[in-house]
């Protein structure tokens, strides 16, 4: 899950592998903080919630580009299962990038999605250079349809576009999210390095830094 | 247009002065023919025939009120002048004045019997008014002067079957149906054979019209019309066999038609109003024979639960076809079968409990009849008992489990747009439209919810905001022309009327349910094209159609809600105008002429813009209405609400509202006769409510002395006698109270119409303590108000009812109410927040 990109500057730690990202679009990516702590109310409950591995694992999902028509149903996913809350801007420019974005939808109901965005990042932390690749901003799918591969079919289509284009695919997971990273482990991602304070405004702050090579050369 | 006899009272100079006249006329200068027309007035003023081509010029630019005053001139200055007739025929119909252009025509058509282009004119308007005897002369005058004309013979044949005269029609198409039907085309032919078979039917010769039907039947490719009217033929001459045969074709073809599934049960012998167990049997097998055949059609499953009448039988099917729905995710299924099982307890339980059950089943263990589901099916359960809840009426449950199902799935459309329903019957219009907002944020490319969002922001009366969602709806379909008559513009015009109409926004209410009015009049007058182009055409049973189309058109729902609503604003203008004080009434005359004024229809009164005729239809006159307003008060309100309730019943003669609503009219109007006839109606239809109860006590109390002396002896007579019959020997007021607030001592609207009886009609006003009594009612409800599902309607009744409450109890009255609204309204939107 992608930080507040404001935030990231203040923070020493981050500064470095900062630069890259600060270009002129990303800056004015905002999060707002309003509803952060309700959001955090939300997650906390969300993943307190036990979990079952279920064996139907057939649910017929379709994948669908963000529109302009659709993009209130992702902003109510985000807004329900992350406990960060991302601006107007934030939509207004995935929906212009919409080949990062993938929704999967259920009998024709927003169910998950999946954002992304082309990024320059230091895989080691002591990386002399930085590498292109996709950087997962989120993904996300409502508890009630978690466990059926949802998460992990949206996943395959982000890489599945990128690949050939790519040589890394790599994201941000807050230190405590075990399901995000028992998800993350299972689909082959390596966990680089920690970042401390990344995220400002929730808790904890730090996160894991986590990466993949995809390209298929 | 012009006949010579024009020429006989005009000076020499003036009849070469005239012919000049008519020359710049055809050759389109307005300006100077005028000027010439004027010459020729100057010194023979009163030459009727001048006079008319200077206000047909007028009338062609557009100058319609200077064209109307002088062609009344003309018409006065010679009576027997044919030209002026016909002139005046031309003025009034480009006045869309069809009536009256047609007696133009008549007129003339008297004065010179051999004018072809005369009887032309005089047909189209014939048929346009339905005045089909009229027709009927003068085709066969037109028919005299050239028999060999295709149209003239259609028209004649036409005509005659319109007019009954089968017979005529049918000797006619026999004897020249090698003229009629030489040259014709394939599609043509197939029409012809159609309609030929048509007219039999309609003379009950049904053996001839199969006939017909079977001897061309290769040049007929129509097929499914022809086998709807041979089933239709076979079951009129009892040839059953023949008849299923006819429908099993049709519904091979077209298996979703209801109307042929009970066209061919009846076939089958079996009376589809009443039908027995063994009837039922016997449709049950017929329809599983069709889903054997199209398993895929869920309307079939859906027809069949119609018939199902064991409460296994029922369970079993319903339990499969409500498996296909969860498994498919089909939001519709209450809808679809809402009308059903409404009415019907055991089907209502049947599938209360099934939702239950499998409801359960997934809450525990994500299984349905122990196979595991999809998480999805666990919230349209939900879905779909919310709405099984909302019309038992149980609204506050119906709310709990629609925010259940929304938190489960919060991406789900129609599960926002149902809580906004809940919403608006609990009495939150605000509330409705913000799930409406977001429910329209979910799905911003849906036309349905665009409109049904505009419709929630019309509830809460942000007009503006509701006219710009309307406009971006239908900016977004422009591909799609809209058709000289939208229905979905009358449903929006009917809920901006309704909503004005709450906000106390007269005028504008007014406009909107008038534009319903004028909607049935434009139609009315854009069919007077289509005479002779349908005819031309050949397409005749259109023709035939059309006309049941234009009738049909005031059954349609939202054309009634439209009359409905226009009854209750000229009520309220009524009101104002007759009832209120001199002051008031003053300020409404005051008030219509002001804005009369304000509105009133510029004419043009020069001649540059114009170069080229002016287009009649291009312009809207009077589009806020007022300038109709006013006419119809000026000249008699009451005869013109009577005869349009009258009208609007005579295709809507089971509406109550229409019912209700027309007798205080007819009664003003003095058409007692007609006012007994729908008060009866009324009663027989809706006998148990107040409402019907007040409509009867307020037909009494109309009779006061003063009226009834004025009366004659026969009208006397039937007055009397119907209300014996309604009231029999009991006194009004014994009557109201016994059959309002005696019967149903628990409800407010029965209260209601008890006060308003008694204040309005019986002159009678309660003491603070009497109407303390009445409003034991009142107490009853606040003390259930929290548990009680529908308070906040009751809200709104109970503020109703005091308005009838003596002066000093009044503000005291109101603040309790507030208080039981905002408590109840808090709770309600503190639990949604949760
Ligand atoms: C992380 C998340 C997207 C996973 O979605 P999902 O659709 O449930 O994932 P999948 O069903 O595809 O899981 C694939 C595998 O990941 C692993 N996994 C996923 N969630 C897990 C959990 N809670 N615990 C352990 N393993 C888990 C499992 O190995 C799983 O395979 P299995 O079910 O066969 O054992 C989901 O939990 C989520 O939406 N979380 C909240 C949002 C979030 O934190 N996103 C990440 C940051 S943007
Ligand atoms: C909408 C409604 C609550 C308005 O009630 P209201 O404010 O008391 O009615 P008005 O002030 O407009 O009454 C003016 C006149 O209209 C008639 N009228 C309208 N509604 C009436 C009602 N419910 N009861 C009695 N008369 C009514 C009467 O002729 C009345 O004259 P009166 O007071 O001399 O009897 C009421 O008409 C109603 O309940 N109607 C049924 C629902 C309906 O018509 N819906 C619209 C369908 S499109």
């Amino acid at each position: 899950m992608e930080a507040k990109e404001d935030q990231i500057q203040e923070t020493p730690e981050v500064k470095d592998n900062g630069e890259g990202e600060q270009d002129e679009e990303s800056k004015k990516e905002k999060v707002i903080e309003v509803t952060a702590e309700e959001s955090a109310k939300y997650y906390d409950a969300v993943k307190s919630r036990e979990e079952v591995k279920h064996t139907n694992k057939d649910l017929k999902v379709d994948f669908r580009q963000l529109t302009e028509h659709n993009v209130g149903s992702l902003k109510v996913l985000l807004d329900r299962t992350l406990p960060v809350s991302y601006r107007t801007d934030f939509y207004n420019k995935l929906v212009s990038y919409q080949r990062y974005s993938k929704l999967a939808y259920f009998k024709d109901i927003l169910i998950g999605a999946i954002t992304c965005k082309s990024d320059k990042q230091k895989i080691e932390k002591d990386d002399e250079e930085k590498h292109e690749g996709v950087y997962i901003m989120t993904i996300t799918v409502f508890p009630k349809y978690r466990r059926y591969g949802i998460a992990s079919k949206l996943l395959e289509e982000a890489i599945k576009d990128c690949c050939t284009e790519w040589e890394y695919i790599f994201l941000d997971v807050q230190e405590n999210n075990v399901s995000a990273l028992e998800f993350y482990k299972k689909h082959g991602f390596e966990v680089s390095h920690k970042r401390v304070d990344y995220y400002t405004n929730i808790e904890p702050s730090d996160s894991y830094f986590l990466y993949k090579k995809i390209s298929s050369e | 247009m012009v006949s010579d006899s024009a020429y006989k009272d005009l000076s020499k100079p003036n009849k070469k002065l005239f012919k000049e006249v008519l020359k710049l006329y055809d050759s389109k200068m307005y300006k100077k023919a005028f000027k010439v027309a004027e010459k020729i007035t100057a010194t023979q003023p009163n030459h009727s025939e001048t006079l008319a081509m200077k206000a047909l010029i007028l009338n062609t630019v557009g100058r319609k009120n200077e064209a109307m005053k002088i062609i009344n001139l003309a018409i006065m200055a010679n009576l027997g002048s044919y030209t002026s007739w016909n002139i005046k025929g031309m003025i009034e119909r480009t006045a869309k004045n069809f009536e009256s252009a047609k007696q133009c025509f008549s007129r003339s058509a008297q004065i010179e019997n051999d004018n072809q282009k005369n009887f032309k004119d005089l047909i189209l308007l014939e048929l346009q008014e339905r005045d089909y005897a009229g027709a009927n002369v003068s085709i066969t005058k037109l028919m005299q002067k050239q028999a060999r004309n295709k149209v003239y013979a259609t028209l004649y044949f036409l005509i005659n079957h319109l007019n009954g005269n089968y017979e005529i029609a049918e000797d006619f198409i026999e004897q020249n149906r090698d003229f009629l039907m030489s040259k014709m085309e394939r599609v043509e032919k197939n029409e012809f054979y159609l309609y030929e078979a048509t007219l039999y039917r309609d003379h009950g010769k049904y053996d001839q019209a199969i006939k017909v039907l079977n001897e061309n039947r290769v040049e007929i490719f129509d097929k499914i019309a022809r086998n709807e009217l041979l089933a239709e033929l076979y079951i009129k001459s009892g040839k059953t066999g023949k008849a299923i045969a006819s429908y099993e074709i049709i519904l091979d073809k077209n298996p979703s038609s209801t109307k042929h599934y009970y066209n061919l049960f009846e076939a089958h012998g079996i009376d589809v109003n009443n039908l027995d167990d063994a009837d039922r049997e016997k449709i049950i097998e017929i329809l599983n024979e069709k889903i054997e055949k199209h398993s895929k059609l869920l309307f079939l499953k859906r027809f069949l639960l119609n018939f199902l009448n064991k409460e296994e039988d029922f369970r079993v099917h319903f339990e499969k076809y409500c498996r296909h729905f969860l498994t498919k995710g089909i939001p519709s299924l209450v809808n679809d079968i809402e009308n059903t099982i409404k009415t019907d307890e055991l089907k209502m339980k049947v599938v209360k409990e099934t939702f239950e059950k499998y409801l359960e089943s997934m809450q525990k263990d994500l299984t349905i009849d122990g196979e595991e589901q999809d998480p999805m099916q666990e919230t349209f359960l939900l879905f779909y008992l919310a709405q099984i809840r909302h019309i038992e009426g149980d609204y506050i449950n119906a709310l709990e489990l629609i925010k259940e199902c929304i938190e489960q799935t919060p991406t789900f459309v129609e599960a926002f747009q149902f809580k906004a329903k809940v919403l608006v019957s609990l009495g939150c219009s605000q509330e409705a439209e913000e799930a409406y907002i977001e429910a329209h944020s979910l799905d911003t490319a849906d036309r349905f919810l665009n409109a049904e969002l505009a419709s929630y922001t019309l509830k809460t009366g942000k007009y503006e905001e509701a006219n710009e969602i309307m406009k971006r709806w239908s900016l977004d379909q422009s591909s799609d022309k809209l058709n000289t008559f939208d229905l979905q513009n009358a449903w929006y015009e009917v809920e901006s009327g309704n909503s004005h109409y709450k906000y106390g926004r007269h005028l504008q209410a007014y406009q909107m349910f008038n534009y319903i009015q004028k909607h049935i009049v434009t139609m009315h007058k854009d069919m007077y094209d289509l005479h002779f182009y349908t005819v031309r055409k050949f397409n005749l049973r259109t023709y035939l159609n059309v006309r049941s189309m234009q009738d049909n058109i005031r059954r349609n729902i939202h054309i009634k809600n439209g009359m409905v609503g226009y009854i209750r604003i000229i009520n309220k203008f009524y009101k104002k105008a007759e009832h209120g004080t001199d002051e008031e009434k003053k300020e409404f005359t005051q008030w219509l002429e002001d804005e009369e004024a304000k509105h009133a229809e510029t004419e043009p009164d020069g001649w540059d813009e114009y170069s080229e005729p002016h287009d009649p239809l291009g312009a809207i006159p009077d589009p806020t209405g007022v300038i109709s307003l006013k006419t119809i008060f000026d000249s008699g309100v009451a005869k013109h609400m009577a005869d349009k309730c009258q009208e609007f019943l005579s295709y809507n003669s089971n509406s109550l509202e229409l019912l209700y609503y027309s007798i205080p009219w007819l009664l003003r109007a003095k058409k007692y006769t007609a006012a007994i006839s729908n008060l009866k109606a009324l009663i027989e239809k809706d006998p148990e409510s107040p409402r019907t109860i007040y409509a009867a006590v307020k037909f009494r109390a109309y009779f006061s002395e003063e009226v009834s002396g004025s009366l004659k002896p026969k009208q006397k007579e039937n007055i009397d006698k119907a209300v014996e019959e309604i009231f029999g020997a009991e006194e009004i007021e014994a009557f109201l109270i016994k059959n309002t607030i005696e019967k149903y001592p628990n409800c407010l609207n029965a209260a209601r119409y008890y006060l308003k009886g008694l204040q309005k009609h019986l002159g009678k006003v309660l003491s603070k303590e009497e109407f303390g009594g009445v409003l034991n009612t009142f107490t009853q409800a606040k003390e259930e108000a929290t548990l009680k599902c529908s308070v906040m309607p009751q809200i709104e009744e109970v503020k109703k009812l005091i308005s009838y409450a003596p002066q000093e109890a009044k503000d005291e009255l109101i603040n309790a109410a507030d208080e039981v609204y905002y408590n109840f309204k808090a709770t309600l939107l503190k639990e949604q927040q949760e």
